[in-house]
């Protein structure tokens, strides 16, 4: 009687991890942010791509990037998108993780702005203001910040602030910084308000460079390869797809965003596909290092997954 | 850890200060109120802040576009409650601090009863528990996402149970420690054993002090539910009320702040609620007949 009793609480306990079991072996869980830029796990949900390779795909939801580490690590996430300075300063830090995917890359979604009605017009006004950002020495920073040099400017006069993504446009009508970080939809929202300062913010790194990865943590991604691979044919599809039809996008947006359709059809919205974009990768982590916003650089070969 | 405060007394004295005269005190204290002192004015006090809120925004003396009018926070309310999403969330929170504060009965009460019936382990652990509980429950995050992840209610409920068991293990121990040493003379004069003497008396003399420790545990332990969704993600209304923000949507931020108050506010009136019928016989829950 015990050892049933045993046997049933073991069952229970592997039926709801998602790392383990053979029964349990396609259950994946994807761990995304709430930004439009995590659609394409969703559009390839939507058009059945993991249905139809064997996955039972679900996308947890976290608030930041370093959760989705934590929770990869933590062995609750099989998969979960990242930033590529997140990505490479995991690794750094010794952490078994490896980018599998492209999450999306650089298509003006995020600007550096300022308002239309200030003294700010070029670059080369960014001298001795107050600009906020949603992180700190990361790759958007480091983007800025070597465009800013490029215009002239001492950079060491600018004060750069960590406010909360949501809170920038705010900060920025109420004179909390002169210059800001505005995502969408904070672009459409602000309408003719903002101006973009710098409206290529990644533009160092490259032609529409790779944001954003999608990681696994390396032994589990090596003890599964045939599900991992499965993986990426369906969400390398969904990215194909997301890449050439939007109004996919704008629906899979709208099934975990609070965005109103009318704004979401008139947002910028970010680049999806199956590139891996290594060379974006390399000249990020190459000016992320420049700035010592990373301790070392990352290679490609460590970085990325090598079945 | 917690940061709670203890109430050095029993859940009268923490609650209305009028009642130190006794039962005939407190019914005359409720009874005197009237329907308009009980409802209609803390109702007023209410309309009151909306309708101040309204004003300042709608006269651009508070910036609408970043704090909407009271108005269109309400109708954001109303479509909001409307979507199974919300419901699924609040349950979630609400699924994950029941599974918490469950833990924290479980292992708090216990521990208490032990720490304030024994002078050798309160004097063995009353430090060390002083010292925890001022750290701030939220400090362990970052730990117990990396030990349980952000994707089901574990991390929700593991903050809860954090917040919850200081306040019930504290609150219980002083209620054993207050007991009135007279009453336990009288109790093995009586011939009462060691059994006897704690569930007659020691037992009923605490539960005043046990129900105050369970209602701010509860509380606390609710707020930290909440908080760590809203830090961490996962199923639970914080993280709708984060989703909101990155979506730019400040009413529904605001619509979904006031229906998490309204679950504070509907728990805190059930805990009162259950303590009230399971307390009747003391002295602060008692009417007299007037």
């Amino acid at each position: 009687m015990k050892t049933s009793w045993l046997a049933g609480i073991a069952f229970a306990l592997l039926s709801v991890s998602p790392n383990s079991g053979a029964s349990a072996a396609d259950a994946v869980v994807f761990g995304t942010v709430p930004i439009a830029g995590t659609a394409a796990a969703r559009v390839g949900k939507d058009a059945g791509y993991f249905e139809k390779a064997g996955i039972g795909l679900e996308i947890a939801n976290a608030v930041q990037f370093a959760n989705i580490v934590a929770d990869i690590m933590a062995g609750t996430y099989n998969f979960g998108t990242v930033s590529v300075g997140t990505a490479a300063q995991a690794i750094i830090e010794g952490l078994p993780i490896k980018i599998v995917a492209n999450t999306y890359h650089s298509a003006g979604e995020q600007r550096l702005m300022a308002l239309s009605s200030g003294p700010i017009k070029t670059i080369a006004d960014l001298k001795g203001k107050r600009i906020g950002l949603g992180g700190l020495n990361n790759n958007f920073q480091a983007g800025i910040i070597a465009q800013m040099k490029e215009a002239g400017v001492d950079t060491s006069t600018v004060t750069f602030t960590l406010i909360s993504p949501p809170d920038l446009p705010a900060s920025l009508r109420n004179g909390v910084v002169e210059a800001a970080q505005i995502n969408e939809p904070g672009i459409v929202g602000a309408g003719d308000k903002f101006k973009a300062v710098i409206p290529e913010p990644f533009k160092p790194f490259g032609e529409n460079p790779c944001n954003n990865y999608v990681i696994v943590r390396t032994n589990w991604a090596d003890r599964n390869k045939e599900l991992v691979k499965r993986f990426l044919t369906a969400y390398n599809r969904g990215a194909e797809l997301a890449a050439t039809d939007k109004s996919l996008v704008v629906k899979a947006v709208m099934s975990f965003s609070e965005i109103p359709k009318e704004t979401l059809e008139k947002m910028t919205m970010p680049g999806f596909g199956s590139d891996l974009r290594k060379e974006s990768f390399k000249a990020t982590v190459q000016g992320m290092y420049d700035l010592r916003f990373l301790k070392r650089i990352v290679t490609v070969d460590e970085a990325f997954w090598a079945p | 850890m917690g940061s709670d405060v203890p109430v050095h007394g029993s859940s009268q004295k923490a609650e209305a200060p009028l009642v130190t005269g006794g039962t005939q005190r407190i019914s005359r204290s409720r009874a005197g109120l009237t329907w308009w002192q009980r409802f209609g004015e803390p109702a007023l006090v209410v309309l009151c802040v909306i309708g101040g809120w309204e004003l300042l925004t709608r006269t651009g003396v508070l910036p609408a576009q970043d704090l909407p009018p009271a108005t269109v926070i309400g109708a954001a309310f109303i479509g909001d409650i409307q979507q199974l999403r919300v419901w699924e969330a609040l349950g979630a929170t609400l699924a994950s601090w029941a599974i918490g504060l469950a833990a924290s009965i479980i292992v708090g009460i216990p521990a208490g009863l032990l720490l304030g019936s024994s002078r050798l382990s309160y004097l063995l652990f009353q430090p060390s528990l002083e010292f925890i509980r001022t750290i701030p429950s939220i400090a362990a995050l970052p730990l117990l996402i990396l030990l349980l992840g952000t994707r089901g209610l574990e991390l929700a409920a593991a903050m809860t149970f954090l917040g919850a068991v200081w306040p019930i293990v504290i609150q219980t121990m002083y209620g054993v420690r207050d007991l009135d040493p007279t009453t336990m003379d009288a109790g093995r004069a009586y011939g009462l054993s060691r059994l006897q003497l704690f569930t007659r008396i020691v037992l009923p003399s605490a539960l005043p002090y046990i129900a105050t420790g369970l209602r701010l545990g509860a509380v606390v332990g609710l707020l930290l539910s909440v908080a760590a969704s809203l830090i961490a993600g996962g199923k639970g209304i914080g993280f709708l009320i984060v989703n909101a923000s990155f979506s730019g949507v400040p009413e529904l931020v605001y619509a979904r702040i006031v229906l998490t108050g309204i679950m504070g506010l509907g728990v805190t009136l059930t805990l009162v609620a259950i303590e009230s019928r399971l307390l009747f016989w003391h002295a602060s829950h008692r009417r007299a007949v007037t």
